[in-house]
């Protein structure tokens, strides 16, 4: 830059303050290359093509879901609806085949009315910050609960939904599933449009912008006219709308509606937020950050499943992973390093 | 007492990343004595009050207290050395007498008992806010200043031998101030060492018996009692290229023709229960405005800005095209019609502190340089960017660097930047010059007066009345909510306004402060 106006006494300027952040994303990549080539080592067929295409689709459900909760993240919320609003749409969704919509327009409805609540959960959370967290886990509860009752009351599937699933679909979210001949699953493709996108548009658009402001400093955000309100609830919708859109292609995934499909994503879009370096107290991170931690999240639970370990096991692991992470970037520099 | 040295520091440096704070700093304080520590914004002042409190430790050097040394603050304690930081730390819903006492106890057992704290406590409380204080009364709900006198007492209660403030008196009036200086004599009387970390030359002429002058990081000279004048202070702190006397009262006003006016607020109430009052503000002016705490003048700028909606009354801006006079009724109104508002308390409503400089200035800007969708157009950016930090002279590295890792000073420079790029009609500040230093002050004045001088106005809040001398074009003194006295270029002089202040007039004023002096 020539904006230096006095010589600074050093001139590797390049060198900024944003360390803290940019560390977090070297250790991100560090930490991925150790579990690819622990992988190779360890488990056959770990390097493959194969592995590679089971990864990269488990990681783009992940990734999806986990966009609204980097979102909320930077201005200092978090979204525990998430898993709810997945669970929901994965029923939602074929009843309304059942009843007759056609896909495209299940789809759109499901997505919209992720939104809504989505905004609504934003909404309500604003008002009553203190308790934001709880009330957003009370809306994806009182939700979920909403759509077991509808879907139960037409069918008798109960907790699980059973209905044709359109072969596009299927494609879209299959391990088979081709894009353009190529064979990669669709939903990989739409992940990757999603994450240019989505970090082109943060540090470009004046919306991408308001959210980083709003989660620095509120009052100072207020003072330029940006409204917190409008940001929150905003990112709210896209996170209602982004979990719905994730529901809806796990249905192409698993086949079946299943109420419960979305729990795990309560714990996992937190953990890659955190693990890619994003402060849960807003201001600083971004979704390339998070795409790195869903990355180093599902590869190391394609290692673990890889050794053979069950399912509690990997649970204490990736649970002790937070530990460290935490330790390592959540901190702010010491008073000592501060001026 | 035979003097000795309290205090000493031998050849200090400290360095934050790439900002080198302290670069070579010697200092030596003796018991008995009131040392003053001065220079500009960013020239280590406060860097060299941390270290010597434990908060910081030095890169390189020594720094002696008592002939030990200190690396945390705890240390700072067991020996004996109190510091009274800038920012006013009190805990809110805790009682006075706990805020008082806090951090004195062991974890189990408490040193002294309650009714021997209050006792104490209550005795030097009432002689520094100068009425009775109730000692359970929730500290949340008490005014800032008394906050202040809270922060100052604790300090004191612990009987320093070593007393440090650093710009404690920033917050205080002037009457306030006078009080504060009879307890730092009461300190010097019995031996202990007071440091004060200030700006405010004025204030360390009258009580500092050795001035220590700072400048970018190295102590460049040191001054005894009889040496302390504005003059010298000024000669000391200032690099030799900017030594010019362009000080405020040389930045001139503009000649006083016919005037449009280009604001108008009728009928406002600012404060609950003030009288309603009228407000001008003409093109090519720049009018004062001053008050002692809580009078009414911050909320009212508040109101023209719409940061906040008055309790009555409306604002109108004459539109660009000079014929109708436009309402303002909301913060976007007041932008859109060129409303620029800039606060002194930057660290909560000025920064965002984890963004680059460059963001924090360009976060101003963005709504002006939107395409469709609300695509940022990056490259207009960064020549405003560019043009802002040439105007101010803005002392940093890379633009890139979070804003924190600027001086106090050079922050406010960004965010009056911010408001520049705007190109306003209208500026609004309030107090922007607190905690600024001078070099930062008289590059503020000179942009103000050619932004007015361009035909632009300029409403200017501030604590300190010497600012407004030789600058402002009518100053506008508040007291209980309302204008209580307008006062033009002529009459603008510091008794004038501090008459106006206490809601009096000159004459009784002159003698007040005289009797003040003179105890």
């Amino acid at each position: 830059m020539t904006t230096t106006v006095t010589a600074s006494p050093s001139t590797s300027t390049a060198r900024s303050n944003n360390l803290q952040f940019q560390r977090s994303i070297v250790i991100g990549f560090g930490l991925l290359v150790v579990l690819l080539i622990a992988g190779a080592i360890l488990v056959p067929g770990f390097i493959s093509l194969r592995n590679a295409r089971s990864i990269l689709l488990l990681a783009a459900f992940l990734g999806l879901a986990s966009l609204g909760q980097t979102f909320c993240a930077l201005v200092g919320a978090l979204d525990l609806s998430i898993p709810y609003l997945i669970g929901a749409a994965n029923i939602l969704f074929p009843s309304l085949l059942v009843a007759g919509l056609p896909a495209w327009l299940a789809v759109i409805v499901v997505i919209i009315l992720g939104a809504v609540v989505g905004s609504a959960n934003g909404i309500l959370s604003f008002r009553l910050q203190g308790q934001a967290l709880i009330m957003s886990l009370g809306v994806g509860f009182a939700i979920v609960g909403a759509v077991q009752i509808y879907t139960s009351l037409g069918t008798q599937f109960g907790g699980t939904v059973f209905a044709p699933i359109p072969a596009w679909l299927r494609n879209i979210s299959a391990f088979n599933g081709t894009f353009l001949g190529l064979p990669i699953p669709p939903v990989v493709v739409i992940w990757l449009a999603v994450v240019g996108f989505t970090i082109w548009g943060l540090h470009n658009t004046w919306f991408g912008r308001s959210i980083y402001a709003v989660g620095g400093s509120r009052t100072a955000a207020a003072r330029l006219g940006i409204s917190e309100f409008s940001v929150w609830t905003a990112i709210h919708a896209i996170s209602g709308a982004m979990s719905a859109f994730a529901g809806v292609l796990l249905l192409g995934f698993s086949g079946g509606g299943f109420v419960g499909v979305g729990d795990p994503y309560l714990f996992t879009t937190v953990a890659a937020v955190v693990i890619g370096g994003t402060s849960l107290l807003g201001g600083v991170g971004g979704y390339g950050a998070t795409v790195l931690g869903v990355l180093v999240l599902t590869v190391l639970t394609s290692l673990l499943v890889g050794l053979g370990l069950d399912f509690p096991a990997q649970q204490a692991i990736i649970g002790l992973l937070i530990i460290p992470m935490v330790a390592i970037y959540a901190r702010s520099p010491h008073i000592r390093n501060q001026i | 007492m035979p003097k000795q040295v309290t205090v000493r520091l031998t050849e200090v440096a400290k360095s934050f990343g790439e900002t080198r704070a302290l670069k070579k700093c010697n200092f030596e304080a003796c018991s008995g004595e009131v040392h003053a520590i001065v220079g500009e914004n960013g020239s280590g002042k406060s860097t060299m009050a941390k270290i010597m409190s434990g908060v910081l430790n030095a890169d390189a050097g020594e720094a002696l207290i008592l002939n030990e040394r200190i690396l945390t603050p705890l240390d700072a304690k067991r020996i004996g050395l109190a510091t009274i930081f800038q920012e006013v730390l009190v805990a809110d819903e805790a009682s006075v007498l706990d805020n008082l006492y806090v951090g004195c106890d062991s974890f189990f057992s408490m040193r002294t008992s309650t009714e021997e704290r209050a006792r104490e406590a209550q005795a030097l409380l009432d002689r520094l806010v100068g009425h009775p204080m109730d000692l359970k009364a929730t500290v949340g709900d008490l005014p800032l200043s008394v906050k202040q006198w809270i922060v100052i007492a604790r300090a004191i209660l612990r009987r320093p031998k070593v007393l440090i403030l650093d710009e404690s008196s920033a917050a205080l009036d002037l009457d306030a101030t006078l009080r504060l200086h009879e307890e730092i004599d009461r300190l010097r009387a019995t031996g202990s060492t007071v440091i004060i970390v200030t700006h405010r030359i004025a204030e360390l002429v009258r009580i500092a018996d050795r001035a220590t002058v700072l400048r970018d990081g190295v102590t460049v000279g040191q001054l005894q009692k009889h040496e302390i004048t504005e003059a010298n202070l000024l000669a000391l702190m200032t690099p030799a290229d900017r030594r010019l006397s362009e000080a405020a009262n040389t930045s001139g006003r503009a000649s006083q023709g016919d005037r449009t006016i280009v604001l108008k607020a009728s009928d406002m109430i600012a404060q609950r229960g003030g009288a309603p009052f009228n407000f001008t503000l003409e093109a090519g002016s720049i009018v004062g405005v001053a008050g002692l705490d809580g009078q009414g003048q911050d909320a009212f700028l508040r109101a023209v800005a719409r940061i906040l909606a008055p309790f009555g009354g409306d604002v109108h801006i004459r539109s660009e095209d000079g014929n109708e006079m436009a309402a303002v009724h909301s913060l976007l109104d007041a932008a859109r019609l060129g409303i620029v508002y800039v606060s002194g308390d930057r660290k909560r409503e000025g920064i965002f502190p984890q963004q680059s400089i460059f963001e924090n200035l360009a976060i101003g800007i963005y709504r002006r340089n939107l395409g469709p969708c609300g695509v940022i157009r990056k490259s207009e950016l960064r020549k405003t960017f560019a043009r802002e930090v040439d105007r101010f002279r803005v002392k940093m590295g890379s633009s890139q660097n979070r804003i924190t890792s600027l001086s106090g000073g050079n922050q406010q420079k960004i965010l009056i930047g911010r408001a520049f790029a705007n190109d306003p009609r209208v500026i609004i500040l309030n107090d922007p010059a607190r905690g600024v230093d001078l070099g930062t002050k008289r590059d503020l004045y000179r942009e103000l007066r050619a932004f007015a001088d361009r035909g632009g106005a300029v409403i200017y809040l501030s604590s300190e009345i010497e600012e407004f001398l030789g600058f402002a074009d009518r100053v506008d003194v508040f007291h209980g909510g309302s204008v209580f006295r307008s006062l033009r270029a002529h009459e603008i002089e510091e008794e004038a306004i501090l008459a106006a202040m206490f809601g009096q007039s000159k004459a009784e004023i002159v003698e007040f402060t005289t009797e003040r002096k003179v105890h």
